[in-house]
């Protein structure tokens, strides 16, 4: 896979996605809320970034949710190429910083 | 959404991500299901609004259908013999029922019994129902006509021409007869003799309407007696409308021109004025012309005897209520004499070195048979709905446009199931679409030009030469056996 950092092709809305996952919201529907865009355009978005691995996934321990009596959620988080690609693109889109940062507990 | 429906939100929800990973393959499904159903609990746990949750569910789709999309079984699947049986099911459902539920097409498949006159029938040389063997010349009909013929009690002619006729600002091209007075009689038409005689006064040719044409150009008016059309640039005027049944005499005519005797006459001294004799059998005939196609012996000067078929008017109905089926079997038939050539088309002549089991090759030509029958009503309701759509107002355009259409496409038709029955591995019947190796055409002819394809599940290779040589004339499979098959596990 060729650098993102080098030469990012990223629309408006998944570079939102993508500072969502970096703020710290790692769900869909967290993800979802903070960016104010709904679940067919957030998820088909995060798979897009999930297959350029700009994130990745992983489930959350079956005995977290199993406290907390709710099926295990799916969480993203950014990678190193995601990272590095997200500081090329903050300088396209330079109202990508104003997302929130209120980040979730990822249970880990 | 009510509150007394929220109870039901849950499982409407399960129940739109449960159908909607239907979309997805059976190993993708159970991790996506999984994880909007995570989601779905988290947002009903923080009871947020039933539409919110709904819409939520909704886009699932979107996502589904991307997945599916990029996918790297997705190609996989559509090589699939049951994939490709379930597209050519679903498109022959779908023609089927468009065909069935519009009323015009559906008459054409299914047209309604017969119900004219049964004593009214047409005088032919042959017995044949196709409108152009059955004339005669005109002076023949004056001869016959002049004679008491104990078959007939009455009869009538008219020749049949080509006209331009505008009726208000609409033009067209019509089918009109030039008919002897008596056809309305013949007919039964309330025609007043005295409005034939000040027509002809006027210098105005009186007509007689089909069914269709009224139906059609005149939106069925009631008071469309007395209207004037110009044909050919000369007036006419209608003076009644034919029954329905009369819409199947020969060329199934627009209108018939009343002529007078003067005009017949004059047509009869023409060489080549050749026409349609119909006629009003007498009880005795009726009962003969039942069992198709009954002989009858016109009298004519010198009382000589000439035997000719008597043609009944349900014969001609029958035969034009089948015209969208002859059309049919007529391009299945044509089709079916260019198979040697659709088969030399492609060089994939199937050079199979292995020797496959009954079973297997059972499977083989059932998967055929089905893609036939699947293909075959697809090609009569195809042609059909576009021959309305495209030609709906008139019956001949309409039949021409069907007819084209089903040749045009059943050896297209016959070309893809040939071809694709030949691409597909013999195993698994999985269309081969992964090329493992791609030829060069060589300067010397020497080394391999073609395309090697590779069946996914590691059945075999199947070699396909770009062009025959006398060493590689045709396609070969090549078998693997199960030692490779570790090698595709992954594909699986």
């Amino acid at each position: 896979m060729p650098s993102m950092a080098a030469e990012p092709k990223l629309s408006h809305t998944a570079a939102l996605i993508l500072q969502a996952v970096e703020s710290g919201f790692v769900y869909g529907f967290s993800i979802m809320e903070a960016t104010g865009l709904p679940s067919g355009t957030v998820y088909p978005a995060m798979r897009r970034l999930e297959r350029d691995r700009l994130i990745a996934s992983r489930w959350e321990k079956q005995s977290i949710a199993d406290a907390e009596g709710r099926p295990p959620r799916k969480c993203y988080k950014v990678t190193a190429d995601g990272k590095a690609t997200l500081a090329v693109i903050r300088k396209r889109y330079p109202l990508l910083a104003r997302l929130a940062p209120t980040p979730e507990v990822e249970h880990r | 959404m009510s509150d007394l429906c929220r109870p039901l939100l849950p499982t409407v929800c399960r129940l739109l991500l449960a159908t909607t990973g239907l979309l997805l393959s059976r190993s993708e499904r159970s991790e996506w299901i999984r994880e909007w159903r995570a989601e779905l609990h988290h947002m009903l746990g923080r009871g947020v609004r039933p539409r919110v949750c709904i819409a939520f569910a909704l886009g699932s789709v979107p996502d589904a259908l991307w997945l599916r999309r990029h996918s790297p079984r997705t190609g996989h699947r559509a090589e699939s013999p049951r994939r490709c049986l379930a597209v050519l099911a679903l498109t022959a459902v779908l023609s089927g029922l468009l065909a069935l539920l519009l009323p015009q097409v559906r008459q054409d498949i299914f047209p309604p019994g017969y119900d004219g006159p049964a004593d009214l029938a047409t005088i032919s040389p042959v017995p044949s129902v196709v409108g152009s063997e059955m004339q005669i010349p005109a002076a023949q009909y004056l001869t016959w006509n002049s004679h008491a013929q104990p078959e007939l009690s009455q009869t009538a002619f008219y020749y049949p021409t080509t006209v331009q006729v505008q009726t208000g600002t609409h033009e067209a091209s019509w089918y009109i007869g030039e008919a002897t007075a008596d056809i309305a009689s013949l007919l039964n038409l309330p025609v007043s003799d005295a409005m034939v005689e000040v027509c002809r006064r006027a210098g105005i040719t009186p007509i007689v309407l089909s069914h269709d044409a009224w139906r059609r150009d005149f939106a069925a008016n009631s008071n469309v007696t007395g209207h004037l059309v110009r044909i050919s640039g000369r007036w006419a005027m209608i003076v009644a409308v034919a029954p329905a049944a009369a819409s199947d005499l020969p060329l199934r005519m627009n209108a018939w021109s009343l002529e007078t005797d003067q005009a017949i006459h004059k047509l009869a001294s023409h060489r080549f004025a050749y026409g349609y004799m119909i006629a009003r059998l007498s009880p005795a005939a009726v009962r003969e012309v039942s069992q198709q196609p009954s002989r009858v012996e016109l009298t004519s000067d010198g009382g000589t005897r000439t035997r000719l078929y008597l043609i009944s008017l349900s014969s001609l109905a029958a035969y034009h209520r089948r015209i969208p089926d002859i059309n049919f079997l007529l391009s299945l038939f044509i089709t079916c004499l260019m198979l040697p050539a659709i088969f030399a088309i492609s060089v994939r002549t199937g050079l199979r070195t292995e020797r496959l089991s009954i079973r297997m090759r059972s499977r083989g030509w059932i998967f055929l048979g089905v893609k036939i029958a699947l293909l075959l009503p697809i090609l009569y309701c195809g042609p059909l709905l576009i021959a309305h759509a495209f030609a709906a107002g008139s019956l001949d355009s309409r039949y021409d446009l069907q007819t084209f259409v089903t040749l045009a496409a059943s050896p297209l038709a016959a070309f893809w199931i040939v071809d694709d029955q030949r691409q597909r591995c013999p195993h698994c019947l999985r269309r081969l679409t992964s090329p493992a190796r791609v030829g060069e055409r060589s300067r010397s002819f020497l080394s391999f030009s073609g395309i090697e394809y590779v069946c996914a599940e590691g059945h075999g290779l199947l070699h396909v030469p770009d062009f025959p040589t006398s060493w590689f004339a045709s396609q070969r499979w090549l078998p693997l056996d199960a030692s490779w098959r570790i090698l595709f596990e992954h594909g699986r």
